[in-house]
């Protein structure tokens, strides 16, 4: 079993990377996040999708769909929250999971939604430190330098979530306007 | 006036494939097959248009019937077999008028 550690925002770089290591052979077994464990295997063999499920995976809708999915011939390998991994043998061809328009749409949507939460509570965590860093700063207070790490960090990640939010906001924009025209 | 919009291409499909009974797998394959290997039903996108196609009331899982090795088997209802006559209409309506004005615009 071999360990690689990676962070990702976006969900189609985290594909494109378990892909890229499938091709090398390294084929994905489970994900601990930031953790994945990968065992060798014939390069190429599989072909990897990730899908955010609308609930979590013991639930029954999930679970029929999960169903579903081994009926196709598509495996399930693991999840983190509501992301499912999944694969299938390359043999059987090209492997998409929801080409349309619209179910992509709501992925982002609901990736998009997932990000805002995040986003709040960063600000509020963030937030939270300035009492002590105002008293700090005013000469009634202790030295706070945790609160100022934390909050530097705090803004740092708010930062990171904004700017992957206004490329998702793009990127649901242009697929809404393709929507007009047609279904994939 | 039909109340009922456009069908996806997936659902008129599936809504067709399904006036035998099939499980999900047969689907797939028989809309490739009629289709020309022009449409390949991704599974998600089949999972969805079965879940919604059922809630319609337009195709129902066979009772009981879970076919080889398991595996569950829809087929439609007479709601969906009207539903998919009515489509075609729509769809003959739209090539109709397709071969007349471009037919036309060549003269």
């Amino acid at each position: 079993m071999e360990k690689r550690y990676r962070l990702f925002f976006d969900f189609e770089e985290e594909e494109r990377w378990i892909n890229e290591r499938a091709a090398e052979g390294l084929l994905l077994r489970a994900v601990h996040y930031p953790r994945y464990d990968f065992e060798r295997g014939e390069p190429g063999s599989y072909i990897y999708r990730m899908q955010l499920l609308r609930q979590g995976v013991r639930r029954p809708e999930s679970r029929r769909y999960l169903e579903f999915l081994e009926e196709m011939g598509i495996e399930y390998v693991d999840h983190v929250g509501c992301w499912i991994y999944l694969r299938r043998p390359a043999a059987e061809g090209p492997f998409e999971l929801q080409p349309d328009l619209d179910a992509r749409i709501a992925q982002v949507g609901r990736v998009r939604t997932v990000m805002w939460v995040g986003l709040i509570l960063e600000i509020v965590a963030s937030a939270a430190q300035l009492p002590f860093l105002l008293d700090w700063a005013f000469g009634s207070g202790e030295a706070a330098w945790a609160n100022l790490l934390v909050l530097l960090f705090g803004l740092g990640v708010a930062a990171a979530i904004g700017w992957e939010l206004r490329r998702l906001d793009r990127k649901l924009h242009r697929m809404r306007s393709d929507r007009q025209i047609g279904e994939s | 006036m039909s109340e009922q919009g456009a069908l996806t291409e997936a659902a008129y499909y599936i809504l067709l494939s399904l006036l035998e009974p099939r499980h999900g797998y047969g689907i797939m394959q028989y809309v490739a097959e009629i289709s020309g290997g022009r449409v390949h039903l991704a599974a998600g996108t089949l999972y969805g248009a079965l879940t919604n196609l059922c809630d319609r009331g337009w195709i129902e899982e066979r009772p009981g019937a879970r076919g080889s090795r398991n595996k569950r088997e829809y087929r439609i209802t007479d709601a969906g077999r009207e539903a998919v006559r009515r489509e075609l209409g729509r769809l003959e309506e739209l090539a109709g008028n397709g071969r007349r004005i471009l037919g036309e615009a060549q003269e």
